[in-house]
């Protein structure tokens, strides 16, 4: 391939990144490049195996952006995971900030964006994705023609669009909770306690093995339960939460360490409640 | 394979380097520039030998390719020993207690010097957590040192 078919943009708004990638959607948006270079590592030869076409998104302002209103966080998805943690802990939801630090080491994060987490890391674990589940975190995937905003783990955008930024809202946990074992099998969780109930339960494993995993049914199988939890409920919870952990592919072993995760985060629960 | 041309700064000095799309910036400091602070470790951004500032903040080389570094500012271990925005590092790493860095076998020094520099840049007052963190990428091969 000669040179002169190499075509590296730098496009400096977003408008422009659209409209490059209207025209030429076959290109690849490189943002930090982490996930192709760590993905190619086992092929030290070729260690970036690339297209000819490239749209650099660094130079791309709007992608840069944090932003706080008193309802929500906005994320661009250029940020980079060491920029989004050093926010501080006031601002990020300690679950999403412990899940941001479990990703790679510090200098993979100062290159790793939160956009290509969510697009290209999902061999990772899922550790963002599982936090900003818990936080009904949501996407925002633009295109030439226009915008849509989707759940944040299930962002998977189309021919054309771009990832463009990640939407947390602002409410008050009380109660938050974030484990990742080496196995890469994670767990997020966010709870509102009030009157010595459990308000609102936020409930989200992920694993290479089947995913993520989050139940609207199961979290409110505990929704205003009394804490300390009555031992028949938690039972119950975890009892229900391993049935549904009956994956094809997902060994005894897997399933009975998640189940203690959860165990763990209802131990928290019962620590933070009036007791 | 596709080649391009980059220009970017090195050690304060603009640099001009070619190669083919997959040619990574830690090849170009190494071969072309001859630079020897940045070394080829584990090729997956895990130990940090590789080091490099990249616009004021540590990364992989070995994760970097070359036409990433369009227009960047990239300083390796010796540039930062000899860049004056630097000359506070040493003494600030002393009274961190961080000396110990220098007593290695130095493989990992110079990796460990960059991640330092970074954490001085952000954040002079970091406290004794952030330290650790700052240098939780670099991996001492040798095992003379414990990690601080």
């Amino acid at each position: 391939m000669r040179d002169r078919e190499i075509k590296v943009y730098r496009p400096r708004s977003l408008n422009g990144l659209l409209r490059l990638y209207s025209l030429d959607p076959d290109a690849l948006l490189y943002a930090g490049g982490t996930a192709i270079a760590l993905r190619a590592a086992a092929g030290r030869e070729r260690p970036f195996r690339l297209p000819p076409r490239l749209i650099m998104l660094g130079n791309v302002p709007e992608l840069g952006r944090i932003t706080r209103t008193p309802r929500h966080l906005d994320i661009g998805a250029g940020v980079t995971l060491g920029r989004a943690l050093s926010t501080g802990r006031n601002v990020l939801p300690a679950v999403l900030a412990q899940a941001i630090a479990s990703v790679g080491t510090p200098p993979v994060r100062n290159l790793g964006t939160i956009g290509g987490n969510l697009c290209a890391g999902r061999e990772d674990g899922g550790a963002v994705p599982s936090a900003l589940a818990v936080l009904d975190g949501q996407v925002e995937l633009r295109s030439a023609a226009g915008a849509r905003w989707v759940r944040a783990w299930l962002a998977e955008p189309r021919r054309g669009e771009v990832l463009t930024r990640v939407r947390i809202p602002m409410e008050e946990w009380q109660a938050q909770g974030f484990r990742r074992l080496a196995s890469g099998l994670t767990l997020a969780a966010a709870a509102r306690l009030g009157r010595g109930a459990l308000e609102t339960l936020h409930f989200c494993l992920a694993g290479s093995d089947f995913g993520l995993l989050r139940s609207r049914e199961l979290e409110d199988s505990l929704k205003n339960a009394r804490l300390p939890l009555a031992p028949r409920a938690r039972q119950g919870f975890l009892r229900e939460l391993e049935e549904r952990l009956s994956i094809p592919g997902l060994g005894s072993y897997a399933r009975a360490t998640a189940v203690r995760l959860a165990g763990w985060f209802l131990d928290r629960l019962d620590e933070a409640g009036p007791g | 394979m596709p080649s391009v041309r980059v220009r970017f700064r090195v050690n304060g000095e603009w640099v001009q380097a070619q190669g083919p799309l997959d040619r990574r910036l830690i090849d170009v400091l190494r071969q072309d520039l001859r630079l020897p602070g940045p070394l080829e470790g584990c090729g997956q951004g895990e130990c940090g030998s590789c080091l490099v500032l990249f616009n004021q903040k540590a990364v992989n080389a070995c994760l970097l390719p070359l036409f990433a570094a369009a227009d960047a500012e990239v300083f390796t271990a010796e540039g930062i020993a000899g860049a004056r925005a630097f000359a506070g590092l040493p003494g600030w790493i002393r009274r961190r207690g961080l000396a110990e860095v220098q007593r290695r076998c130095g493989r990992c020094a110079p990796g460990m010097l960059v991640a330092l520099a970074g954490l001085y840049l952000g954040n002079p007052e970091a406290e004794a957590e952030e330290l650790a963190d700052a240098l939780s990428g670099n991996r001492c091969s040798c095992g003379t040192g414990a990690r601080p």
